[in-house]
């Protein structure tokens, strides 16, 4: 079990930190808002401080086929090409140029696994993209087999929520990649709307488990899948194989939107773009929601503190005392949320190598954390939107459908 | 239909060819076990065409004389790509067209598998011992692998194509007639259904996702044998059941546990069937070599308890 540092805007200490703490295991580096001077530079340093981390770089080519996009610091990495079409996937030579440009940039970092690059696929019945992300992960594991280089290699796949809706073209695209032997899958999730939030339709969701279950070797549990901006939902895909997930400080690094990447609207002249920076959020994992601080404020009276702080997962050199002001900073924060993530994760793959009885142990999580929903009903505090409970009848739905699926007992 | 030969025929038409067997029928073609040079082998006639006498134009007779010819030049082929104890070899007589009596025929050598058709086995005499369930498993699953190493797909596995050799008791995959291949789109276009009933996959079954089948379909098919060979009793055929009942259940329906039928069978190569019967071929072993893994570690914990 693996979690990672989703890398992005505005890393300050905190890698570092988690790191040295042991709360994160590994990091996974962003290009977008680095330059690559400074990337290659920060990623040497991290090997070199943390020998034992495991360190890979998503390429983010994908983002190449997403328009309009803020592109930040992309533009400067010489394997990224802007505004890529259909069209420019149609040459077979000009896939294997795009992945040797990629995977070649990665061999210069001191990574653990290499990524392939892969585009974005809104719909599985849209043929280019899902043909251009098929041949770039057999280009990939071409690429692979010519190096000499031992480093094993991860099949990216990104997924706009919309192509999980389609369980047909999913199960023979699954028929498809799963072919390839390869190491592993790094796979991101593009969430439609751009707004931070743990609602997840439970349909969608059903496929997603699936889809990490069977990149992850089905019944073998043998391949690396590692899930990419997963916020809480690494918690169930770590259940059904996920190896690592990651997420980050701010929203999108918690849930990937490709709405969230579009550049800022024009604005009158004379005027400037603003940025505020968003609400520190707490990851409460008895409550599977995160909070800001005035929710929290308003919930910590009336229920008792264990149910909402994950109290065993904090690090014993950090204070665990939300009414200091000190709990809410950014940099705390981020590590209180790995914690607590982490923790979670732990106590649910502990002991349990059968995927039925982890999800079992979820769905516990998911019944513990409607319980305390329902006592702060009773106290008065209704909670609702981003911070509301909906999101848990969609999970545990998700996992009970997972299961019908493939026929598999969740034990009482 | 089979061609219309003797024995007297054949060494008529082979002089090369002495001991000729009485003939067997292999598929859609007779078989004639033989001696060549001290060594024993079967020749294998087809029936390319009858007469052209049926009222058919010659467009379509000549269509079907090239489909035949090219799926005996296939088999003919892949045999011929193939070096594993577990696939039958291809002899030392070329392929020929001959005619012969009105009937334009075509033959090639093969390997002379000195042993018992699986079928055979299980109709007369009985079930496989769990030993030799797990040896059917292995060898099966190492043929399927050697032909997917050269992209091919066997796509009729069934008892019918199986023999145990007397020597060793191994088994060995006969009978490569509708072998498919990756890189050959034209030879599929004959037929909906290939293959005889009741072994296919899923995917077979399913026109939509013809092109997309690998070899885990093979695996499928290995799954369905192993189920029968285990319990006597076919994963999806019923009596009474129409054919498209039998697709339906095949396409949709999960199988029986066959330790319903067969209470002393190991739960782990129970397992091993199950899972390569599984509806989605990503669900099966992403490879042969995970099969026969998992089988070695099944006949590992076998012959441990035994000690």
């Amino acid at each position: 079990m693996t979690i990672y540092a989703q890398h992005g805007y505005g890393k300050s200490d905190k890698i570092d930190r988690g790191l040295n703490l042991g709360i994160v295991d590994g990091v996974i580096i962003g290009p977008r808002n680095e330059k690559p001077e400074k990337l290659i530079e920060w990623a040497g340093s991290l090997r070199r401080d943390f020998p034992g981390a495991s360190l890979l770089l998503d390429p983010q080519f994908h983002l190449s086929t997403i328009t309009p996009l803020k592109e930040c610091r992309l533009p400067d990495y010489d394997y990224y090409r802007p505004d890529l079409k259909g069209e420019d996937f149609f040459v077979p030579s000009s896939i294997i140029r795009y992945t040797s440009d990629v995977l070649d940039f990665q061999m210069r970092l001191p990574v653990s696994y290499l990524v392939s690059p892969t585009v974005l696929i809104r719909s599985l019945g849209e043929n280019w993209r899902r043909l251009a992300a098929i041949q770039m992960a057999a280009a990939s594991l071409e690429f692979k087999s010519a190096s000499r280089d031992e480093l094993p290699i991860l099949l990216s796949l990104v997924f706009s929520e919309t192509a999980l809706d389609d369980t047909d073209n999913l199960m023979a695209f699954l028929d498809v990649i799963t072919n390839f032997q390869a190491d592993g899958f790094y796979v991101v999730l593009n969430r439609e709307d751009g707004k931070y939030g743990q609602e997840i339709d439970w349909e969608r969701l059903k496929n997603l488990l699936y889809l990490v279950y069977v990149l992850a070797g089905a019944q073998d549990q043998d391949v690396d899948v590692v899930v990419g901006y997963t916020d809480l939902l690494g918690i169930p895909l770590h259940a059904v194989g996920a190896k690592a997930t990651a997420f980050g400080w701010l929203h999108n690094l918690k849930r990937f939107s490709s709405k969230a990447m579009r550049p800022p609207p024009a604005l009158p002249e004379g005027k400037k773009a603003g940025w505020r920076a968003p609400l520190p959020r707490y990851l409460s994992t008895p409550l599977l929601n995160s909070f800001s601080q005035a929710e929290f404020n308003a919930i910590l009276p009336v229920v008792p503190r264990s149910d909402v702080i994950l109290e065993k997962s904090i690090h014993e050199d950090i204070a665990v005392d939300p009414t200091r002001d000190s709990f809410w900073r950014p940099g705390n924060l981020m590590l209180y949320n790995w914690a607590a993530i982490q923790e979670t994760i732990k106590d649910v793959m502990s002991g349990e190598q059968n995927v039925g009885a982890r999800l079992a142990k979820v769905k516990e999580v998911i019944l513990n954390a409607e319980n305390i929903y329902s006592r702060l009903r009773r106290a008065g505090i209704n909670s609702a939107g981003s911070h509301g409970s909906s999101h848990l009848n969609s999970w545990r739905r998700a996992i009970d459908g997972f299961a019908q699926t493939l026929g598999m007992r969740i034990p009482a | 239909m089979l061609p219309n030969l003797t024995a007297d025929d054949v060494s008529q038409l082979l002089p090369e060819v002495s001991d000729i067997g009485e003939p067997m029928r292999g598929g859609q073609k007779l078989v004639f076990p033989c001696t060549i040079e001290g060594e024993r082998w079967v020749v294998k006639f087809a029936l390319v065409e009858v007469s052209k006498d049926h009222g058919e134009t010659s467009e379509v007779i000549q269509e079907r004389i090239d489909h035949v010819t090219a799926r005996i030049e296939r088999e003919v082929r892949v045999m011929g790509l193939c070096d594993s104890p577990y696939i039958a070899k291809l002899g030392p007589i070329p392929t020929r067209h001959v005619d012969f009596r009105g009937q334009s025929l075509i033959y090639f050598c093969e390997e002379f598998i000195d042993g018992e058709n699986l079928r055979r086995i299980l109709t007369t005499k009985s079930i496989l011992a769990t030993p030799e369930l797990i040896r059917l498993g292995l060898n099966i699953a190492e043929a399927i692998q050697h032909l997917w190493v050269h992209r091919q797909i066997h796509r009729d596995i069934k008892p019918e194509n199986i023999m145990r050799r007397d020597s060793d008791g191994s088994f060995v995959l006969l009978d490569m007639g509708l072998v498919f291949d990756l890189a050959d789109r034209s030879l599929t276009r004959h037929g909906f259904v290939v293959g005889t009933f009741p072994y296919y996959s899923p995917e077979q079954l399913d026109l939509g996702k013809r092109r997309l089948m690998d070899f885990r379909s093979d695996l499928f098919l290995l799954g369905q044998v192993l189920y029968e060979a285990a319990t006597g009793v076919h994963p999806f055929h019923r009596l009474a059941l129409s054919d498209s009942e039998v697709y339906e259940r095949i396409r949709i329906n999960p199988p029986d546990r066959p330790t319903l039928y067969r209470r002393d069978l190991p739960r782990e190569f129970e397992d091993v069937i199950l899972r390569v019967l599984a509806k989605e071929p990503h669900l099966r072993y992403r490879s042969c070599e995970r099969m026969t893994s998992a089988l070695r570690a099944i006949k590992m914990n076998a012959e441990e308890s035994e000690l």
